[in-house]
């Protein structure tokens, strides 16, 4: 019972959500002026449609018959239906409203049908009144308790709504919607959509929409057991109801506030409150869904706390509840009564009628249909998670392609950089062995052309004299001795050419060794004295093959030199290790041929390219014709050059 | 050996020298039989089908190194003779000569009684190095001896010593007193260990300081 008693609650004080709020009695006024003026100045009739609407629509909830004259005033003013108008359409809307208010639902429904037919034929589509019209179109059919039928408005409301991208209309559906859950015992949902509801009433600033919310919230709460929760709510919303001066709007946060203390099981609240309730019924309309819901649950309140009479009078002297009250509901309240009083004729024959329309099959279908608006719902929501989630990954994948195409320009510089310092290396090594070739093929040039002089110059001019010699001798013994003589002095020409030109072999001797048996023979050879004087210190064995090599020849080169163009008779050679540096002076009392240009020779320069491969340096110093030189080499430090 | 000619083995690539040699050693009362080689390879087949009482061996071959050989020859014949006959005279290789297993070691360019004094003493059981060769390993071993080097100054004085200066006509020569000449006179003495003059110039020749033909 006391279920029934509350779904016929909700669904009373539901259908008032469609409708416009009450206005105050200064907005009325004011709106009377403004017709009386525009009357009087025959402002167009679009203004005056208009005023009259609002007017109309002002009315609504204080006065019916006010409201239903200002309506007809408005439609007067067209003497044919021009439905094109968006203006006439808002007037026939209101006379809905007004069908709806008298409890004349079939009416209301078919005018709604009437705007909505053709306000989608408008000029300029508007589509929040198309949604109005439709959620409204949608509670005419829950009244009518055609469930499916408006389950299938409320689909519409909601894609016009959406369309419309008004948030106040976005809540009155979402209000609607909680509603039918409401009635079909989906609490949850009901709930989810009442704070939906309530959440776009904020946005819109509607508060009057805030209150329906929340009264459907209240009552949702009410019903998950939350009783704390939902008493807390309702009386909040009655107190901001009356702080406006919306007594209509209190009645309904306080009809569930009495289920809610109806389930709570607080008879004395109920009391306190029925009474409050008692007293505000007389400032609404009598006929109002709100006042009729109120009756229902005051029926159902008595018959729960025992006062069948009283009850029974209530829903006798107000036979209207049965517009706003299901079939079933209704009658059950009846023979629960008739029950009480000992009727039970009575009572079996309401409760006959209850059973007969509970048989319908129609339950199970609207609770398939209102899966489907839930889940349509849900799609719908998603759709809009998805879509905001694929926005944020094409930004996200915006974000990453610019971020690859930085980096990869950026890589592609770096590697085109890198390819030129590269390309760049190569040259440089490319034209550093070039010259190097050319340094080498040079050097083996001049080797081939000193070898060449050297064997023409002492060989074949030796062999040339000798040649001339022979012919002159005529005794066979002295031509014999002159003969082995000669080819003794080739001999050892052609030997010390060799000797000069063989590649020391340190495997079996050391620099100092070598160098020392070099300088004697070549004083043998030249009657020069050589003085090699290698200081103690010198560890040998330390001196890398490579560097002694160039040692060795570099001495070679110096000595030739000196020999071939100073006229020395004495040469002074001097090896001194310091500091990791081999230290060699060469010092001889000989006088240079060309003493202006000793650094042009080809011996020098050969100097000069050994010394660079070792990292070695030398110095000339010129003492009138005297030359001496100073070469110094690093041991032990990292050579340059190539070999 | 005393008693019984010899059989030697003339390994050397340049026939010329090849034919002298021969034609020298075939004159020789204590060689009986004498066998030539101008290859390393040809050398290995002569030496595998016999023993020889003596191998002359040239160090450079076409198709071997006559060190090589050596040591083919000592793996096979461990108490078998070897004189070197070579043209190389560069210290590297005396070096390496010196510290290989021969019995003898003579230049090409030697004197030919050089050669037959080498196979004799050898074949005596001896052993023989050239003029030549022992004149580079002494000054070697001088320079190894001489406990200091001489300087510069010194090398002057001893120069001018050698060309048969005196005190006075050297301090003019060097433009320094006579005291200073007597001291790097001393310095000499002391480090070529001489008892006078004579003595001086003739060390400093044969250590290789001085040529003998000192200008």
């Amino acid at each position: 019972m006391k279920r029934t008693v509350f779904s016929l609650l909700i669904m009373l004080w539901g259908a008032t959500a469609c409708l416009h709020a009450q206005t105050e009695t200064g907005t009325i006024d004011s709106l009377k002026q403004q017709i009386q003026l525009a009357e009087k100045q025959q402002t167009s009739r679009e203004k005056l449609t208009e005023l009259y609407q609002s007017l109309g629509a002002e009315y609504e909830t204080l006065n019916h018959d006010s409201s239903y004259h200002y309506l007809q005033k408005g439609l007067a003013l067209y003497p044919q239906p021009a439905f094109h108008e968006e203006g006439y359409l808002q007037l026939v809307n209101s006379l809905a409203n007004y069908w709806f208010m008298e409890g004349k639902m079939e009416q209301a429904k078919e005018t709604f049908k009437t705007v909505a037919a053709h306000a989608c034929k408008l000029k300029e589509r508007q589509y929040d009144l198309e949604g109005v019209v439709e959620s409204s179109i949608g509670v005419c059919y829950r009244k009518l308790g055609m469930f499916d039928s408006a389950v299938y408005h409320y689909n519409r409301a909601i894609d016009f709504c959406k369309k419309a991208g008004k948030p106040e209309d976005v809540s009155s559906t979402y209000y609607n919607i909680g509603v039918l859950y409401h009635l079909h015992k989906r609490y949850e949902e009901a709930l989810t959509q009442g704070l939906l509801s309530a959440e776009y009433a904020r946005k819109a600033h509607d508060e009057l929409m805030e209150l329906y919310a929340n009264s459907l919230v209240g009552a949702s709460y009410s019903k998950l057991g939350k009783y704390e929760e939902a008493c807390h709510i309702l009386k909040t919303n009655i107190h901001k109801a009356l702080a406006i001066q919306q007594p209509l709007l209190a009645m309904g946060s306080l009809c569930p506030l009495l289920s809610t203390y109806q389930l709570w099981n607080k008879k004395d609240s109920v009391r306190t409150v029925l009474r409050k309730g008692e007293e505000l019924i007389r400032q609404i309309p009598r006929n109002s869904p709100t006042a009729l819901e109120f009756y229902s649950t005051q029926a159902s309140l008595y018959q729960w706390i025992g006062e069948y009479q009283k009850s029974l009078q209530i829903l006798t002297d107000n036979p209207l509840i049965q517009t706003q009250v299901p079939y079933d509901k209704f009658h059950t309240l009846l023979a629960r009564n008739y029950e009480g009083l000992g009727n039970y004729q009575k009572a079996f024959e309401h409760l006959q009628d209850v059973c007969v329309y509970q048989d319908s099959i129609f339950n199970g279908t609207i609770k398939d249909e209102l899966s489907e608006l839930n889940e349509k719902l849900r799609v719908s929501d998603k759709e809009l998670k998805i879509a905001r989630l694929e926005k944020e990954q094409v930004q996200e994948k915006e974000i990453r392609l610019r971020n690859t195409v930085y980096f990869s320009s950026v890589i592609f510089l770096l590697l085109v950089m890198i390819f030129i310092l590269l390309h760049k290396r190569k040259l440089q090594k490319k034209e550093t062995e070039l010259v190097a070739a050319q340094q080498y093929i040079e050097g083996l040039e001049n080797e081939r052309k000193r070898l060449a002089k050297d064997l023409h110059d002492g060989v074949c001019n030796d062999l040339l004299g000798a040649i001339l010699q022979i012919q002159q001798q005529t005794s066979s013994e002295a031509l014999k001795i002159f003969t082995l003589h000669t080819l003794e002095e080739i001999r050892s020409s052609v030997r010390a050419i060799s000797h000069e030109l063989m590649p020391p072999n340190f495997q079996f001797a050391n620099l100092n060794e070598m160098l020392a048996d070099y300088f004697s023979k070549m004083q043998e050879i030249s009657g020069v004295i050589i003085h090699y004087v290698p200081h103690p210190q010198i560890n040998w064995l330390h001196i890398s093959e490579y560097i002694g090599y160039e040692i060795y020849r570099i001495l070679q080169e110096t000595i030739g030199n000196v020999l071939k163009h100073a006229h020395a008779s004495f040469i002074h050679i001097q090896l001194n290790e310091q500091d990791g540096e081999l230290r060699i002076d060469v010092q001889h009392d000989g006088q240079w041929e060309q003493p202006t240009e000793p650094a042009k020779g080809i011996g020098l320069r050969t100097i000069h390219d050994r010394l660079k491969t070792i990292g070695g340096n030398y110095e000339l110093k010129t003492q009138g014709k005297q030359i001496s030189m100073h070469i110094q080499v690093h041991l032990h430090g990292k050579n340059h050059g190539f070999r | 050996m005393t008693g019984t000619k010899a059989n030697i083995l003339l390994v050397d690539d340049h026939s010329l020298i090849l034919q002298g040699i021969r034609h020298v050693i075939s004159q020789m009362s204590e060689i009986d039989k004498v066998c030539t080689a101008s290859s390393g390879a040809e050398a290995l087949s002569l030496i595998n089908r016999q023993p020889f009482n003596l191998y002359v061996l040239d160090v450079e071959l076409p198709d071997t190194n006559g060190f090589d050989l050596i040591e083919k020859i000592q793996q096979k014949y461990p108490d078998a003779r070897i004189l070197i006959n070579t043209m190389h005279e560069e210290i590297w290789i005396l070096k390496r000569l010196t510290k290989s297993p021969i019995h003898g070691a003579i230049l090409k360019s030697a004197d030919i009684h050089e050669l037959t004094l080498a196979i004799q003493t050898i074949l005596k059981g001896g052993n023989y190095l050239c003029k030549r060769f022992k004149s580079i390993l002494n000054r070697l071993q001088a320079e190894e001896q001489l406990k200091e080097q001489l300087t510069l100054r010194e090398m002057e004085v001893l120069q001018a010593i050698a060309k048969g200066y005196n005190t006075r006509e050297i301090a003019d020569l060097l433009h320094v007193s006579g005291n200073t000449i007597e001291s790097h006179r001393k310095s000499l003495m002391s480090k070529l260990e001489a008892k006078n003059a004579v003595d001086l110039v003739l060390k400093a020749i044969h250590l290789g300081i001085i040529p003998l033909d000192c200008k």
